[in-house]
């Protein structure tokens, strides 16, 4: 009962925001227009056997749920921290005094309507690119049903486990925000990598043998590759096999309760992983040995307002810091090739998620209070902002500069460039917008995407 | 029947409480002391928030932080009033009661509306509830249903003085019935209403006596000296 009342009222909650609801469909639609491959252009990137598929309804509602199950851990955290501020609920939770687990429980079915909201929303911007299949079939609406049955059936798997992930952080890290979208960030990693990749057949949570078997029986899972992390690789085109929608198509009802099985599953991890009871937050800040908080601080407060965005940027954990140097080690090895672009997109992406938190607290006055004794004013900060975060890129892309400007790569340098400069300038300017930081994480997000997929590679020349 | 015996507790390098003993049957027992004295972490301690590193801390026997399992055995609001929500106060209360179990949860929550003076801030959201609204709010949940023991900490700070005065009056009445700790800086209104008074000084109790023993000077000082 108190569960489905958590539910109901962080839906309300959520209702009663329609700049973040807004935000969240933007989110979702720009999401969908990123990983969704154009059916109308003159290369595919969804492949067979090194050859790009013709789009069919059920071919685009296979693609929309693999890839909302592939970025549905990054898209629900990302909605629910727009929708349900994880910090005042959390505030609200600790003094429920409630069993942990049917906080988990209110929390999952929130985060997993909200998954759903993405899905449908993603949906809705398959839909407006994929038109021209649709109508191309003759049964404009039995299209549409072969797409919803296909994107749904296999997407809901992901909205099961995202909202598992979200349930249990919002439990635990609620308070932490640095941990919070750094595990985020981890967990989206090896969802992708290992689970929609490495264990496809094994597990085969999002269907994929089952979807490609059933439009080439012949095929292997990893042929499947959106351009996303393991296959960037343009190929020439291949019929698929024309399929009906899920239902009608043979295994299909069994393929459905096989993903039912799995969203109770991921339901029931959630209950089992939620823990403790939820105490009530503690107003006093503790510090960890290994937080690098009072170094930072410490260091900081040698260097001014500088010294200060520095520190906030890099008061992570260790453990991200770590993530951090192994990305730049790869940009170093490998500097002209593509993973050394990975390894750049990899690191930046990890720096430009604590960016939100640093833009709300420069709008909140968090830094703002730091320079008014000397009555310096808004432009200052911001002039600081910018010179401070082009020149930590700067520092981060050293290994990928040295390695073009010794090959005179000066279109490489120009592509560099520009990211280092866009970034700060992005930054500082959404951080004057209500709304900006999480603008700011869609963008990161998707220039993030593009480089670790290899869309964005080095300009040759 | 609250029993605290030779509680210590330590957060990182610091030992806020040491050998703190006493023990509370029914009524209101005031916790006043200077700012930095342990007042909140006692009174987490004793809601069953947060378990002590040394001595014991028990209700009717049972460990408040095993007692606060069972629902409305104790109810608890802390000093933290991050309630930026856009639910109304009717909701919040109603999903406290759920979540403890509570049934009859619209009584309940028109009663401890009536109680402390809320009945026409019920339907505001908590948002836009000023920071003495929020802090009711807070006080308001912990005081849902009838709790056995009901820990509050600085539940009048940002309070207007006449709604200070409804909520002392409001915690007598409780107190016939129930166990209240109640942390604060009312020292005037702890001397008036409350039945005895526990004065916290660096960590320790130094003093627990029945209020109406307690002068007004003697507290002053006590909380100077810290």
């Amino acid at each position: 009962m108190g569960a489905f009342t958590l539910a109901r009222l962080i839906a309300s909650e959520a209702l009663r925001r329609p700049r973040a609801v807004l935000a969240t469909i933007m989110l979702a639609l720009s999401a969908g227009f990123i990983i969704l491959p154009d059916p109308g252009a003159n290369y595919a990137t969804m492949t067979l056997h090194g050859a790009p598929l013709v789009y069919t309804p059920s071919v685009m509602g296979i693609i929309t749920g693999e890839m909302f199950i592939a970025f549905s851990m990054v898209l629900v955290m990302l909605a629910m921290s727009a929708l349900a501020p994880l910090r005042t609920w959390r505030a609200v939770l600790g003094v429920a005094s409630a069993p942990s687990w049917r906080l988990a429980l209110g929390l999952w079915l929130a985060a997993f309507g909200a998954g759903l909201f993405l899905l449908t929303c993603i949906f809705g911007g398959a839909l407006l690119r994929a038109s021209n299949v649709l109508n191309a079939s003759g049964d404009w609406l039995g299209g549409l049903w072969i797409f919803f049955s296909w994107a749904y059936g296999l997407g809901v798997v992901g909205a099961a486990f995202a909202a598992t992930l979200y349930s249990v952080l919002a439990l635990r890290l609620a308070t932490h925000p640095g941990w919070l979208m750094g595990v985020t960030f981890v967990a989206f990693i090896v969802w992708v990598s290992v689970f929609g990749v490495g264990l496809a057949n094994l597990f085969d949570v999002d269907g994929r043998g089952f979807a490609i078997a059933q439009l080439f029986p012949q095929a292997h899972a990893l042929d499947l590759g959106m351009g996303f992390l393991f296959s960037s690789h343009k190929k020439p085109p291949v019929h698929a096999h024309e399929v009906a929608d899920l239902i009608s198509t043979a295994g299909g009802i069994r393929f459905l309760a096989t993903r039912g099985a799995l969203v109770v599953t991921a339901m029931l991890a959630a209950l089992a992983l939620s823990g403790s009871r939820v105490a009530p937050l503690v107003v006093r800040g503790r510090n960890s040995k290994l937080s690098l908080a009072k170094f930072t601080s410490t260091l900081g407060a040698r260097f001014g307002l500088a010294g200060v965005i520095v520190g906030q940027t890099w008061s992570l954990p260790l453990w991200a810091l770590v993530l951090l140097v192994v990305a730049i080690g790869v940009e170093t090895i490998k500097a002209p090739n593509q993973l050394a672009v990975i390894a750049l997109g990899f690191a930046w992406g990890l720096y430009m998620l604590r960016w939100p938190e640093l833009c709300e607290a420069f709008e909140q006055g968090g830094l703002r209070s730091l320079v008014q004794p000397s009555v310096m004013g808004p432009w200052p900060v911001r002039i600081r902002l910018f010179i401070s975060i082009a020149l930590q890129l700067s520092i981060l892309a050293l290994p990928l500069t040295l390695a073009l400007a010794a090959t005179g790569r000066v279109h490489g340098l120009t592509w560099l460039a520009i990211q280092i400069v866009a970034a700060p300038l992005l930054c500082v300017g959404l951080a004057r917008l209500r709304g900006g930081a999480t603008m700011f994480s869609l963008a990161a997000m998707a220039w993030w995407y593009l480089m670790v997929s290899g869309n964005a590679p080095i300009p040759a020349g | 029947m609250l029993s605290v015996e030779k509680l210590g507790r330590r957060e990182g390098r610091l030992q806020i409480l040491h050998d703190v003993s006493f023990g509370w049957e029914r009524g209101v027992l005031a916790v006043i002391g200077g700012n930095g004295t342990g007042k909140t972490t006692l009174l987490r301690v004793v809601a069953g928030a947060a378990k002590p590193n040394a001595g014991k801390v028990a209700w009717n026997g049972v460990p408040t932080s095993r007692a606060v399992r069972r629902g409305g055995v104790i109810g608890y609001g802390p000093q933290e009033r991050n309630l930026d929500l856009a639910i109304t106060l009717r909701e919040f209360l109603g999903l406290c009661a759920d979540l403890r179990g509570m049934r009859g949860r619209t009584d309940k929550i028109a009663a401890v509306a009536e109680e402390l003076g809320l009945a026409k801030q019920l339907d505001e959201r908590l948002a836009n509830l000023s920071g003495g609204g929020r802090r009711k709010a807070m006080t308001a949940q912990a005081m849902l249903g009838a709790s056995e023991l009901i820990v509050l900490d600085e539940p009048t700070s940002e309070v207007d003085y006449a709604a200070s005065r409804r909520f002392w009056a409001a915690f007598q009445a409780r107190g016939k019935s129930s166990a209240l700790v109640i942390a604060t800086h009312d020292v005037e209104l702890a001397l008036t209403s409350a039945d005895s008074i526990l004065l916290l000084q660096r960590g320790l109790p130094s003093r627990l006596a029945p209020a109406s023993s307690f002068a007004i000077d003697e507290l002053s000082s006590a909380i100077g000296e810290g």
